[in-house]
């Protein structure tokens, strides 16, 4: 599991935007990402190499939480579960992220749906 | 079939969350050992590290090997060094975003 923190000297509608419109979350991510930010909404990443990595909303609470899980990639990449947090802290927002492997329940529901 | 990278790597954090089976780590990173041997110096029964052990096992961070009536598990760091090296490039990947997000809100 990976958890980091960091406080932005913005408002949570701010923090939010930039994490669910594509062109704002694009600008910082390190590629070229699509979000439809509702539940079950797709997520794309293109990287600047040309791969693609796919995934789904799991859940969006504007303007507090998102969470996002990455898919497995058949011998490629591996699905990962990224859920953000936004809190009000002096000075502005502290946006929390902590991102784990898909457990291999998680990754099975992911591949069965592939296949169908 | 191998299992997938990520299942491993997730299977090891699960065996590495509980606290008893990191202690039993421990202790295998120093000697192989037996159940019996193991319990006599925890303060668990032997049956509970057998139980410790299956999940260590499938988390490939332990093998085990039958030795006269008694079972000597030793340790395979392998999947731990894979999942150490996820957590470098995820982690390492997050500070650079987090530092392109902190420079968009002008900090």
């Amino acid at each position: 599991m990976v958890r980091r923190e960091v406080v932005l000297a913005a408002t949570r509608e701010e923090v939010w935007a930039a994490l669910t419109r594509s062109e704002e979350l694009s600008a910082w991510f390190g590629a070229d990402v699509e979000i439809d930010p509702r539940p079950r909404g797709a997520v794309t990443a293109r990287e600047a190499d040309g791969s693609v990595r796919r995934g789904t909303v799991v859940a969006a609470n504007a303007p507090w939480r998102l969470v996002v899980a990455w898919e497995p990639e058949p011998g490629g990449a591996e699905g990962s579960h990224v859920e953000f947090t936004l809190d009000d802290v002096v000075g502005g927002v502290r946006l929390t992220v902590i991102e784990r492997p898909l457990t291999p329940g998680e990754s099975g529901r992911f591949l069965q749906a592939a296949v169908r | 079939m191998s299992p997938r990278k990520d299942d491993r790597v997730d299977a090891v954090f699960q065996a590495l969350a509980d606290p008893t089976r990191r202690e039993l780590l421990r202790r295998l990173s120093h000697t192989p050992g037996t159940a019996t041997e193991l319990s006599a110096r925890l303060p668990i029964t032997r049956q509970a590290v057998a139980k410790h052990m299956v999940a260590l096992s499938d988390a490939g961070l332990v093998a085990s090997e039958r030795s006269g009536r008694e079972v000597v598990y030793r340790l395979t760091p392998g999947p731990m060094a894979e999942a150490a090296e996820w957590m470098g490039d995820v982690g390492a990947t997050w500070d650079r975003r987090l530092e392109n997000l902190r420079r968009r809100f002008g900090r």
